[in-house]
């Protein structure tokens, strides 16, 4: 009797349960698509709002241009050559420069600081590069001295390839003219040429003649201005400096021995050795006089400002070395300079500091290859000790 | 006697005209008697300082009143001076000196010189070894070839037929004077400087501008660098110690104001690794060491380069790599 029941109950169980099984498999009500089925367990009503965040894909580095600092490092990447460019006076400004050695082109928005790349076309051992202002063009040298080849490559708005040319020719040093144009020297066996090359024509012409090859030559702002030559200077060899206007060299009352100079439209920086140590003056163009700088300043770590014709924006640093061969010393990078940034007005010779580098940033800068922007906003410098891009703004809470 | 008298005569007569041609033709104030105005320098620069002299000795001149004048400006603090001081004007400007001498007897004399300075640059080009990113000048070393550049400024910058007579020393470069050479080159000589010399004259023999300058003469030295695949040579020097970061460091020696055609071809180019003599893959200036030892070691990197046949010159550095 019991063994009976006992097997009744459990079948009757058995199917019971079979049939809550069947009933919850075919017919209980489908989750919706907001509910997760495996934390359902139809226990009562969830009222918890569950909100799966979109992870964030960051496709474009980001450079901190924000924030009120007036000094900034732009790039950690190794730079050969900059550029400012705007495609109108309302767009922001964007900083393009050239990597060492892969020739490849970026971008850094100066508003948000969004960096991107350009071109990612490799020009192998890219050492030197200039970027035309309206940003079409790019100059790059790759590899140096006797083996060196030069390309100009037309930038693309539409991929992220240069269209390549080469100029093959024995260039010493060039430069990318205001009117889109790149300026460059060419050494031959008697002398320096200068020319000016059309990138949109694939074309050259020379602009003049230098009587000597181991020349420096100061560029103007565009082909027609005037350029200022001179020898590459030596604490042990004189050098003499001389203007070039219309074609034509011209020789300044400026000479002495390890003789560098930057120039603007109306005045002369330049340095030379005195009996013991270096002095920086000024010529001034329309008086045709030399005065004593305020000063000493390498006339290398100047460029001109955009706006004031007779101004320059130099690196510089009042306890600097100005021994016999600290200039050579720099050359051969043996040694190195702790800059500051300084104008200097080459009408009266009067210096303004504008800022103390290492006080604002902790860093020791070697500055070098200077350019200003659109109107003279924004300075951007190279530091010689590890080749990197900075920036100098004038107005940071604008 | 007569004879032994004649003979001296004739010795002394010609011995001042030897003794003088011993001096400086470059400067031949003091031997010349002319009566005039007298220039030092005698062919003054744009800028210079330059001393005027009236040079009249005659007996009838003694106690004369001496007027000077600058461009028809009279010069009131050189009242009686024989000797002054003035400023030479700018590049191709002319000057007019004028002196009034009055006698006793109120005769006058008028002596007048024109000065026109212009700049003679000389433009020294060593043809020694700098690296490509040197941005400054070579110097010459003993034995190097160097080349100079004359630029007279102004009207005769680019004048064809000026006459060059250059000097190395007491040396004249091909044998003498040379019309439109406004480039030589030359070896340099032995010694720690040398004087090199250019007059420029027109074709007709007048000179209008000389000058003189010292150029040094050095040892090569040695310089290293490091060297990185990717971004060439560095621009910053290794200054006596190298820290060995990775497993290998490539570095190059740049030998400042080696001759070219050594550096080109040297006899002798070695380096050695803690004194072992090391060989090199394809540039001879550039090795790459590699880590071989434990941490916190420290090793000699040295590097020669030479020629033994020619130029005779060379130089040798070394620096400590720290691992």
């Amino acid at each position: 009797m019991n063994r009976t029941l006992f097997i009744i109950i459990g079948a009757v169980l058995i199917v019971v349960l079979v049939a809550v099984w069947v009933y919850v498999l075919f017919f209980s009500n489908s989750p919706t698509s907001n509910t997760p089925e495996f934390a359902d367990l139809d226990m009562g009503v969830n009222t918890d709002t569950v909100v799966i965040p979109e992870p964030t894909i960051t496709t474009e580095p980001t450079v901190d241009v924000t924030g009120p600092e007036q000094i900034r490092q732009l790039t950690t990447k190794k730079v050969v050559g900059y550029q400012e460019v705007r495609f109108s006076t309302t767009s922001a400004p964007l900083a393009y420069y050239v990597e060492s050695g892969t020739g490849h082109l970026y971008s850094i928005d100066l508003r948000s600081g969004a960096e991107k790349k350009i071109s990612g076309t490799t020009i192998p051992n890219t050492r030197h590069a200039a970027i035309t202002p309206n940003g079409a063009y790019v100059m790059l040298q790759s590899g140096s001295g006797r083996s060196a080849e030069f390309i100009v490559g037309q930038i693309s708005t539409t991929s992220p390839s240069l269209t390549t040319g080469t100029i093959a020719e024995d260039i010493s040093d060039f430069t990318a003219a205001a009117d889109n144009t790149f300026l460059y020297a060419v050494q031959t066996n008697s002398g320096t040429i200068a020319k000016r090359y059309y990138p949109i024509s694939d074309t050259s012409e020379t602009l003049f003649t230098v009587p000597f090859r181991e020349a420096i030559i100061d560029w103007g702002l565009a082909a027609t201005d005037t350029h200022y030559v001179y020898p590459k200077a030596n604490s042990q060899l004189e050098g003499y400096l001389y203007a070039v206007e219309n074609g034509e060299l011209r020789r300044l009352p400026a000479s002495g021995y390890g003789l560098t100079a930057k120039g603007t439209d109306t005045g002369v920086l330049f340095t030379t050795l005195t009996s013991t140590n270096y002095q920086s003056y000024i010529h001034n163009v329309p008086s045709s006089t030399v005065s004593t700088a305020a000063l000493f300043i390498l006339p290398e770590k100047c460029v001109s400002s955009v706006q004031l014709t007779d101004l320059l924006i130099c690196g510089g640093n009042l306890l600097s070395d100005t021994s016999r061969q600290s200039l050579d010393q720099w050359y051969k990078g043996v040694t190195t300079y702790e800059d500051g940034l300084w104008e200097i007005d080459t009408i009266t010779g009067t210096a303004s500091y504008l800022m103390d580098i290492t006080s604002a940033t902790g860093r020791n800068v070697d500055i070098h290859s200077l350019l200003t922007g659109y109107e003279d906003r924004y300075l951007y410098f190279i530091n010689k000790a590890d080749s990197s891009l900075w920036l100098f703004d004038r107005n940071p809470t604008n | 006697m007569r004879i032994l008298t004649i003979a001296l005569v004739l010795c002394f007569g010609f011995s001042a005209h030897f003794a003088t041609a011993q001096f400086d033709q470059f400067t031949s104030s003091f031997t010349n008697t002319e009566v005039g105005i007298h220039l030092m320098p005698p062919l003054p620069q744009p800028g210079q300082s330059v001393t005027a002299t009236l040079s009249d000795y005659r007996s009838g001149s003694v106690g004369s009143s001496i007027e000077w004048s600058l461009n028809g400006e009279v010069l009131e603090t050189s009242q009686n001076q024989r000797e002054i001081t003035f400023t030479a004007g700018a590049d191709g400007q002319s000057q007019l000196l004028e002196v009034l001498a009055t006698n006793n007897t109120g005769a006058t004399e008028l002596f007048q010189k024109v000065i026109t300075p212009h700049y003679l640059d000389i433009i020294i080009e060593p043809q020694t070894r700098v690296p490509d990113f040197y941005h400054g000048r070579s110097l010459p070393s003993i034995g190097s070839l160097v080349n100079a550049t004359a630029l007279v400024s102004g009207e005769y910058l680019n004048a064809p037929d000026l006459v060059y007579t250059w000097r190395v020393g007491q040396e004249v470069i091909e044998g003498g004077p040379v019309s439109g050479r406004n480039k030589v080159t030359f070896t340099t000589p032995r010694g720690k400087n040398f004087t090199l010399s250019l007059q420029v004259a027109k074709r007709d023999g007048t000179i209008i501008a000389n000058r003189s300058l010292a150029v040094p003469s050095v040892a090569p030295e040695l310089v290293f660098y490091e060297v990185n695949t990717l971004h060439g040579m560095s621009k910053v020097a290794i200054n006596n110690s190298l820290a060995l970061i990775g497993n290998s460091v490539a570095v190059r020696a740049e030998p400042y104001y080696l001759d070219s055609r050594i550096y080109n071809n040297p006899m002798v180019a070695q380096w050695k690794v803690a004194g072992v003599t090391t060989e090199t893959a394809n540039n001879p200036y550039e090795a790459t060491i590699e880590r071989t030892g434990a941490s916190g070691s420290r090793t000699s990197l040295q590097f020669h380069v030479r020629d033994t046949k020619q130029v005779l010159q060379g130089a040798q550095g070394t620096i400590q790599v720290s691992f």
